[in-house]
C-alpha cells in the first residue's frame, strides 16, 4: 500500500512516515507543491495525504491538477486550519477526507484505511481481523462465526477503532478524540470512555471472545489477536 | 453646559457690563456737551444786552424799565443797578429755582455779570433752564435698554442660526464618534467644512480611527496566527507522544510524564482552538444567515453529550415553547449551546440538575452548581475561571459572549441561591 505524505514540516512528516511505516505502507514524501505533482504525474498511490498551506503553494492546486488528471488516488487533507470554508472546498474538488492538526496518529491511520477500503475494496463489506468479523453495512460483530449481542453506536465505532490498529497502545486521549470528535475537549475526563470499554469487553466476552483488547497501566489500551 | 450656551453666556455678560458702564459715561458725556453750550449761550446774551444798552445809550431809568419788563416774562433775564465800583469776572453756576407755571423747582445755569454802563454798574443775572439730569438718565437708560434688547435678540437668532451652521461639522463628528465601534473596522466618514479647523480635526479623527483599525486589525491577524502557527509544533508533539507510547520499555513513572505532556497537549491545543474560534467570530467569519431551529440543536446537543449527562447522573429539564426557526447563523447558535450545555454540565454536581428553557425570545440554561455566586462583571471574560480544581481554559463563555455580541443577542448571568446558576440569552 503507498502513500503519499506531502507535508513541508520535516518533524511531522517524520513522524507520520515512522507510524505508517509500522502499519506496513509503502511512505513517501514531498515537501514542495512541485515535488509533489512531479511525484503525482510518475506514480500512482493508494492515498495522498496533503497539507494545504505549503512553502511554494496551496495544496489545493495538487488536488485540483490530480483532478485534471483523473487521477483516483484517494486524497486526506491534513491541515492547521479548521474552517468549513476550506473542508467544503477540499471536499468538493475530491478529497475524501479533512483531519485538522493536531490529530493522533491512530486517527490518521483509521482514516487512511478507511480511505483505502472505500476506493479499493468496493463491495467488499466485511472486516476480518483474527477470529473477529464485522459486516459493515449491517455493523453486525461475529466471533467465530458467532454473532456478538448488538454493539452501541459508540462501542461499534471503538471496535472499528481498535480493529484498525492492532498491536498499537492507543492512548485515552487518542480514543476520546475519535469517539467525541470535535467535542472531546469539552470535558477532560475520561469515564465516558472507561464505560465504553467495559461495555465493549463484556459484550466480546460473552461472545468468547476474551483478552483482545488489553489495559496497558496508565497510558491506555491495545487491541491484540489472540491465537485460538 | 453645552458649548453655544457657554460662548452665549460669555457674550451676554460681557455686553451687560459694557452697557452699564456706558449709560454713566453717556450721561456725563452729553450733559457735559450741554452745559458748556448753554455756558456759551448765556455770554453770548450778556454781550448782546450790554451793546445794546450801549448802542441805544439807554439811562438808568430807562434800564430799570427794561428790566421790570423782562422780569414780566420768561426771558430769565435781570438787569439791576447797584452803586460803587464793584468790578469783578462773570461767573457761571447752578441754581434752582421754583418755576411757577411747572410747580416744581427746576435746575437752571446762572450767569452772573456787573457791567459798567454809562458809567453806572449794573448787575446782569441771565439764566436758563436745563433739562433735568433726571430726565437725561431716562432718556439715555431707555436708548440703551432699546439697544441692548435688539442686540440681545439679534445675538440669540445668530447663535440658534448661524453658530449651529458653523459648529454642525463638529457636532457631527461628535455623534460619530459616540457610535463608533472599533471592530466595525470602517473609519469615521467626516463632512468638510469651509473652516479650517474642523478641517484639521476631522482630518485628526480619521487619522486617528484609520490607525486604530489597522491595530485592532494587525491584533486580531496576530491571535490568529500564532494560534495557527501553534498547530503545527502541537501536532508534532503530539505525534512524537503518539510513538514514545508505543515503546515496550516504558516504566510507569515515564508513563506519568507522557500523561501529562499529552494532558497538557491537549489543554494547549484547545486554548488554540478556542481562540481560533473567538478571532474567527471577531473576523465575521460567521456572516451566513441560516433559518435556525433552535429547539432541533438543542436536542442535538443534548444527544452529544448524553453520556456525560448520564455519567454524572445530572436530570435535565426541557420547556421547550418554540420550535420556529429564527434566522442566524447555525454554527454560531451550534458553538453557543455547545458551550452553554457543556458548561452546565462540567460545573455541575453529581445528580444534580439541569434546566433548559426556550421561549420565543429567550433561551435559558439553569444548572445546580457551587454555593457562591460566580462574578457577575467578570464571568464572560476571557480566561476568567470558575473554579481552580476543574481544568479549564476559561474561553467558553467568551465566546457564549462573542457570538452574542456578533449575533446581537443579549446575554446575562443569574445566582439563585442557594445553588442555581442561570445564564440567560434574550434573541
Amino acid at each position: 500500500m503507498k502513500i503519499l505524505l506531502i507535508e513541508d514540516n520535516y518533524d511531522l512528516a517524520e513522524s507520520i512516515e515512522k507510524y505508517l511505516s509500522a502499519e506496513g505502507y509503502i511512505c513517501e514524501t514531498a515537501n514542495t507543491v512541485e515535488k509533489a505533482i512531479e511525484k503525482i504525474e510518475l506514480y500512482e498511490y493508494d492515498c495522498i495525504l496533503l497539507d494545504i498551506s505549503l512553502p511554494d503553494g496551496n495544496g489545493f492546486t495538487i488536488l485540483e491538477s490530480l483532478k485534471k488528471n483523473h487521477k483516483q488516488d484517494g486524497v486526506i487533507i491534513i491541515s492547521a486550519k479548521d474552517s468549513l470554508d476550506d473542508r467544503l472546498k477540499g471536499l468538493v474538488i475530491g478529497a475524501d477526507d479533512y483531519l485538522v492538526k493536531p490529530f493522533h496518529l491512530a486517527e490518521l491511520s483509521m482514516r487512511i484505511m478507511a480511505v483505502v477500503r472505500r476506493r479499493k475494496f468496493n463491495g467488499n463489506n466485511l472486516l476480518n481481523l483474527g477470529d473477529i468479523s464485522v459486516n459493515l453495512i449491517e455493523k453486525t460483530v461475529f466471533f467465530n462465526q458467532k454473532p456478538v449481542e448488538r454493539l452501541s453506536p459508540k462501542e461499534y465505532e471503538l471496535l472499528l477503532f481498535f480493529m484498525s490498529a492492532p498491536k498499537r497502545v492507543l492512548t485515552k486521549s487518542t480514543i476520546a478524540e475519535h469517539l467525541m470528535g470535535d467535542h472531546a475537549d469539552m470535558f477532560d475526563n475520561f469515564d465516558v470512555i472507561y464505560a465504553h470499554i467495559k461495555n465493549l469487553k463484556k459484550k466480546l466476552k460473552e461472545a468468547g471472545c476474551m483478552g483482545y483488547i488489553k489495559t496497558i497501566y496508565g497510558m491506555g489500551y491495545k487491541f491484540e489477536i489472540q491465537q485460538s | 453646559m453645552k458649548l453655544l450656551r457657554k460662548t452665549l453666556k460669555l457674550y451676554l455678560v460681557f455686553s451687560i457690563i459694557i452697557f452699564l458702564i456706558s449709560v454713566p459715561v453717556f450721561y456725563f458725556l452729553v450733559q457735559d456737551l450741554w452745559i458748556s453750550d448753554v455756558d456759551d449761550t448765556l455770554i453770548y446774551q450778556k454781550e448782546n444786552i450790554i451793546n445794546g444798552i450801549e448802542e441805544k445809550d439807554m439811562d438808568s431809568i430807562s434800564i430799570v424799565q427794561f428790566s421790570e419788563a423782562l422780569s414780566k416774562t420768561d426771558a430769565g433775564i435781570s438787569i439791576t443797578q447797584i452803586s460803587g465800583n464793584h468790578l469783578a469776572k462773570d461767573s457761571i453756576y447752578y441754581n434752582n429755582f421754583y418755576e411757577i407755571s411747572r410747580q416744581h423747582v427746576e435746575p437752571y445755569r446762572e450767569l452772573k455779570s456787573i457791567v459798567e454802563a454809562n458809567n453806572n454798574w449794573y448787575k446782569i443775572i441771565i439764566r436758563k433752564d436745563l433739562v433735568e439730569s433726571e430726565d437725561l438718565i431716562q432718556g439715555i437708560v431707555f436708548v440703551q435698554i432699546v439697544l441692548f434688547l435688539i442686540f440681545l435678540t439679534g445675538m440669540l437668532l445668530l447663535n440658534s442660526y448661524f453658530s449651529k451652521k458653523t459648529w454642525k461639522p463638529f457636532y457631527f463628528i461628535i455623534s460619530k464618534l459616540q457610535s463608533y465601534k472599533i471592530d466595525s473596522e470602517q473609519p469615521i466618514e467626516t463632512v468638510s467644512s469651509d473652516i479650517e479647523e474642523f478641517n484639521t480635526l476631522n482630518h485628526s479623527v480619521q487619522k486617528l480611527t484609520e490607525n486604530n483599525i489597522q491595530i485592532f486589525r494587525a491584533q486580531k491577524e496576530f491571535t490568529e496566527n500564532a494560534a495557527h502557527e501553534t498547530q503545527t509544533p502541537l501536532a508534532v508533539i503530539k505525534n512524537q507522544v503518539d510513538l514514545l507510547v508505543q515503546d515496550k520499555q516504558i516504566s510507569k513513572n515515564q508513563s506519568e510524564i507522557i500523561n501529562k505532556i499529552s494532558k497538557h497537549v491537549n489543554l494547549l491545543t484547545k486554548l488554540n482552538r478556542n481562540l481560533l474560534m473567538l478571532s474567527k467570530i471577531e473576523n465575521n467569519q460567521f456572516a451566513k444567515k441560516d433559518s435556525v431551529i433552535v429547539s432541533d440543536i438543542i436536542d442535538e446537543i443534548h444527544d452529544m453529550f448524553k453520556e456525560h449527562i448520564d455519567l454524572k447522573k445530572i436530570h435535565v429539564v426541557s420547556e421547550i415553547s418554540n420550535i420556529k426557526p429564527i434566522v442566524s447563523n447555525k454554527q454560531l447558535i451550534q458553538s453557543l449551546i455547545i458551550n452553554l450545555m457543556g458548561n452546565a454540565i462540567k460545573y455541575n454536581i453529581e445528580g444534580g440538575t439541569i434546566k433548559i428553557v426556550l421561549k420565543d425570545s429567550s433561551l435559558s440554561f439553569t444548572n445546580t452548581g457551587i454555593n457562591v455566586s460566580l462574578q457577575k462583571d467578570r464571568v464572560f471574560e476571557r480566561f476568567y475561571k470558575q473554579s481552580q480544581q476543574i481544568e479549564s481554559v476559561g474561553l467558553g463563555l467568551a465566546i457564549v459572549k462573542q457570538i452574542c455580541d456578533t449575533l446581537g443577542y443579549k446575554i446575562s448571568y443569574q445566582f439563585i441561591f442557594p445553588n442555581k446558576h442561570t445564564f440567560t440569552v434574550l434573541f
